[in-house]
């Protein structure tokens, strides 16, 4: 895991949401294993998110700590140069904070994905703006031009276009533009009904913030990655308002036992609170303030109880036992539902939910049963947002 | 000089890596900072210059290999000696064409010259969506259908590790050969007083041009071994990342600039002060190294084995080159 | 819409924005031109002035054309510094290990910075308006700083000029070995230049945030040293009013080179108008090392 380094803030949140789950289980004595309770380690090395240090670091993981299975780290970059260690050894790596499609189109058969892929990543939000306001025609595309970014463009390109939208401009800028002013006028002349951001954090913000100044208004504002840390928030106050993202996993987002009864599927792991609560302590612990745990947390931790629950049901930490346990399993965790596409062992039973910043809270608005608020629709205009208008 | 020392150093990691599979990454990581230090050495420890672009070499030598691999994996196993000559002969072709013109720069131009070379190259592949653009090129399926499987794990792990040892055990040899031969001595003389060079009839360009070809193939290799071999994947923003030169100068620094063991006991140094505060302290490494090489550059600035030499009788140092 | 009122806002934003770039690599060249000496920390202290921005005004509520001149007096000091304890101890002939130790400084500013304030990418607030022209729309600050870095440029060059301190310093620029016989205290030139380039490549930091107030963190500086260079070295390296007009001239290339490259029909415009930008660069560097815009 990345803790320095470019990926910093994303591995530390990945790390600690890990080690909440892991701290879970061994306080109620260890991991259920053929009858006798297993305490749980992880061990982890900072990477510096470099990816001579990611694979020498993941090898000696797997040789001289001889650890049972891998998480991989952030950064697809780093998860693909780590793939061959776990492929060569058979040792089950789970991806975490890595969600580029072509990483599970290359025939690794240890490497596991617990969650959306990027080309999927916009089409909860496209979905709907479709249902909300059938009227809409035009879609807007910005894209950050690197491997991620770019999977998250296509993917909402082609699944727009298959709502019969027209996606009226489609442009890329750098991975680490100064300046987007010249991006933002060219979308301002196209005047797209939905605009979409594949971003990441910085130019995220940068994004929203030369989209004000320029007043480039759309029903429906839509960004990836960079809206979901509260930093979005505190940097850009009421502009960030009514700005929509699509997440993994929000806390407010209730997958619950009582939800897994219903469906007949079986339940594994902590409850949303139970997560909560114990990556604060984590927080507290290792970066001296309490905060709430979001989606690259949530997503690590999805991934430990992803291995957890293979090798409960395989009653052994052998690798392609519990990668074939995992091939037949189904369960719930209070992130998502889980089920393993046996062609790209990726979990298909995830879908992303779409969250939306209303009166400085991040709230769910997508899907409809696990939503905890009405998506505000159209957007306000940024001169309403400058006025000190809020989404409500 | 004698350069047994380096080259049964090289040798005897490369036996590891081999016999002991198990330790290849970890070999390969060390010994991709001590190589990188060695092909920069080459260059910069004989000529003096500071090439800020030289990333751009490991790019060519990692496009080369990998864009064979990637558009022409039906060619099986020969496409690993046809994509590393590629490489190898991309960079030269580069180092050709920046060294022709821009070694008649001194110094400090010279240097930001080659970073323009590096981002331009950089903003060209991106900006004209060349070989895959801002997106790079993932090899994993493609390693696969061209090797199999088994081979293709092979080679990435342990293989990539063997080639990343043979770059840096050539780069001993070429640094050998270079310093007992004519254009040793043609160097130092440039690197104590061009003009004065200039005037006893070497010609400064050719010699400077000769260091840097050499080490830009040295380079070419090692980005060949490095991210398309070991890591499957060639993605512009890492194989131009500027940082990766800075890592080399920090490591012929500490070892000693110049010298030839240096670079090894640099890389070696360099990996060791990592690896023990990143188990101590977390997110403290960069930290620590950053501090570490900036106390050697000020207190010891002719590195480590070039202080250690300074100290040794003439017998000796003929042995730590 | 006609070609002109089409390229007019591409050509207003270039300038304004490319004022800050050309204010961000006066401090550059001002130390290449004394010391001969390539900054390599330069993008280290654009991030310090970013942060100095980003924390006087969400702590204390103190704006950024105020914090400016703490960023100017803290970065004056560090300069001051870096010289006292780097540069002078390694001595100016020794151009390689100054580079080195210089990086180290840079990875040192940077990691301190994520430790001291945390990895995450932050960013402030701050508008008081703005009006339309040429199809632009202009926040009065981004004006104001424009403005202001011109201004603070002027000054830079007047203080060159006219004041006995500033005459030394360009003594030391064209003949350091004559300034010395002629009773220079060339040691302590050095050292003012160090520290004026310093200070105001902090100050430029708190500037650019307020065209960039996002985005703010510990490795952002990086970029800022690759585009420092371009800038000073098409302006000449050494001369002041030189990196500034470069700096509008990048300016206008990245953003009107955005326009053309984007209706040549281009996958990537902007990177292509970086890639002539680092042609520029290439080119001014073989064929006239002194600069475009030497005056």
């Amino acid at each position: 895991m990345p803790i320095s380094g470019r990926y910093a803030a994303e591995g530390q949140y990945s790390l600690w949401g890990a080690l909440a789950v892991v701290n879970w289980i061994n306080d109620r004595g260890g991991l259920d294993c053929g009858g006798k309770k297993v305490r749980v380690r992880l061990v982890y090395r900072d990477s510096e998110s470099k990816l001579e240090l990611a694979q020498s670091l993941t090898e000696s993981l797997v040789t001289r700590d001889k650890v049972h299975f891998l998480l991989s780290p952030y950064g697809s970059d780093l998860a693909i140069g780590v793939s061959p260690i776990a492929e060569k050894y058979g040792v089950l790596m789970v991806v975490v904070g890595a969600a580029s499609d072509r990483i599970f189109q290359q025939g690794f058969k240890y490497v596991v994905g617990v969650a959306a892929v990027a080309s999927q990543y916009m089409w909860s939000v496209l979905d709907m703006a479709k249902a909300v306001d059938p009227n809409v025609k035009t879609v807007g595309i910005l894209y950050r031009d690197s491997e991620f970014n770019r999977m998250v463009a296509e993917g909402a390109k082609t699944h727009a276009e298959k709502l019969g939208l027209r996606v009226v401009v489609y442009e890329p800028y750098p991975a680490t533009p100064k300046d987007l002013t010249p991006q933002i006028l060219k979308v301002k002349a196209a005047n797209p009904d939905v605009l979409i951001v594949a971003s990441h954090f910085a130019d995220g913000q940068l994004a929203i913030r030369q989209m004000a100044e320029q007043k480039v208004d759309a029903k429906l504002i839509a960004l990836s990655v960079a809206p979901l840390v509260p930093e979005f928030y505190d940097a850009l106050k009421n502009l960030a308002e009514c700005v929509v993202g699509p997440s993994h996993w929000e806390p407010p987002v209730r997958y619950t036992p009582e939800l897994a009864r219903q469906k007949g599927v079986e339940w594994f792991g902590p409850t949303a609170e139970e997560f909560a609560q114990y990556f604060k302590r984590v927080s507290r612990e290792l970066g001296g303030k309490e905060i709430e745990p979001g989606y690259h947390a949530a997503w690590a931790a999805k991934g430990v109880l992803a291995i957890l629950y293979g090798v409960y049901k395989a009653a052994d930490v052998d690798s392609a036992k519990v990668l074939s346990e995992l091939g037949k399993a189904r369960f719930m965790t209070f992130f998502s539902e889980f089920k393993l596409d046996p062609a790209t062992n990726v979990n298909v039973a995830h879908s992303m939910v779409a969250i939306q910043w209303q009166n400085g809270e991040r709230v769910v608005i997508w899907p409809s049963e696990v939503a905890t608020a009405k998506l505000r629709y159209p957007s306000l205009t940024w001169d309403e947002k400058s006025a000190g208008k809020v989404c409500k | 000089m004698k350069p047994w020392l380096p080259l049964v150093t090289y040798l005897s990691l490369a036996a590891v890596a081999f016999f002991m599979p198990e330790y290849s990454k970890t070999i390969a990581t060390i010994v991709f900072f001590m190589a990188l230090g060695q092909a920069v050495n080459i260059f910069v420890g004989l000529t003096g210059y500071v090439d800020f672009g030289y990333v751009a070499f490991m790019a060519m030598g990692a496009y080369g290999l990998g864009v064979v691999l990637y558009y022409m994996p039906q060619l099986g196993f020969a496409a690993l000696p046809l994509g590393l000559a590629l490489g190898v002969l991309m960079s030269i072709l580069l180092a050709a064409v920046v060294g022709g013109v821009a070694l008649r720069l001194r110094g400090a131009y010279f240097a930001i010259a080659t970073i323009g070379v590096n981002e331009g190259v950089k903003h060209l592949i991106i900006g004209a969506n060349i070989w895959g653009g801002g997106a790079g090129l993932i090899l994993g399926s493609r390693a696969f259908e061209a090797f199999g499987r088994d081979t293709a794990l092979w080679l990435a792990n342990v293989g990539s590790a063997v080639l990343v040892i043979a770059t840096g055990f050539m780069a001993v040899v070429a640094m050998y050969l270079i310093q007992v031969s004519k254009a040793g001595y043609a160097l130092a003389a440039i690197r104590q007083d061009e003009d004065a060079a200039k005037v006893m009839g070497i010609n400064p360009t050719k010699y400077k041009l000769l260091a840097f070809m050499t080490s830009a193939s040295l380079a070419g290799l090692l980005g060949a071994a490095y991210y398309p071999l070991g890591n499957l994947q060639v993605f512009p923003e890492n194989v131009f990342f500027i940082e990766y030169i800075l890592d080399g100068l920090a490591v012929m620094f500490i070892g000693g600039a110049g010298t030839v063991t240096g670079p090894i006991v640099g890389g070696a140094l360099y990996i060791i002060v990592r690896t023990v505060v990143g188990e101590l302290l977390p997110g403290y490494q960069v930290f620590v190294t950053a501090l570490v090489l900036m106390t050697t550059v000020i207190l010891l600035p002719r590195g480590i084995v070039g202080t250690l030499r300074l100290h040794l009788p003439p017998k000796l140092r003929e042995w730590l080159p | 819409m006609d070609f002109f009122s089409q390229i007019s806002p591409f050509l207003l934003s270039g300038l304004l924005l490319g004022s800050i770039y050309g204010l961000s690599a006066t401090g550059l060249s001002l130390i290449f031109g004394v010391l001969k000496v390539a900054n390599i920390a330069h993008g280290a202290f654009i991030m310090l002035g970013a942060y100095v921005a980003y924390f006087a005004l969400t702590m204390w509520g103190v704006v950024p054309f105020v914090s400016a001149i703490l960023a100017l007096a803290l970065g004056g000091a560090l300069g001051y510094l870096v010289y006292v304890a780097v540069v002078k101890p390694l001595g100016l002939k020794n151009e390689l290990n100054i580079l080195v130790a210089l990086f180290a400084l840079f990875l040192l500013m940077a990691e301190a910075a994520r430790i001291l304030w945390g990895p995450d990418f932050v960013g402030y607030t701050w508008t008081i308006g703005s009006f339309s022209l040429g199809g632009l729309i202009i926040e009065y600050t981004k004006l104001a700083g424009a403005l202001l870095a011109l201004a603070i440029v002027i000054s830079l060059e007047v203080f060159l000029r006219k004041t006995y301190a500033g005459r030394a310093i360009r003594a030391v620029v064209q003949d350091s070995v004559g300034a010395q016989v002629v009773g220079i205290n060339v040691d302590r030139v050095y050292a003012l230049a160090a520290a004026v380039g310093i200070g105001i490549t902090t100050l430029a930091g708190v500037f650019i945030t307020l065209f960039i107030p996002v985005g703010i963190n510990p490795y952002m500086g990086g970029p800022y040293t690759l585009m420092g260079f371009v800038i000073a070295v098409l302006g000449g390296l050494g001369s002041i009013m030189g990196a500034y007009l470069a700096g509008l001239v990048f300016g206008l290339i990245t953003s009107v080179g955005y326009f053309a490259f984007s209706e040549l029909g281009f996958a990537e415009p902007s990177q292509m108008a970086l890639f002539i930008a680092f042609l520029m660069l290439l080119l001014i560097l073989l064929f006239k090392p002194t600069g475009l815009l030497r005056i």
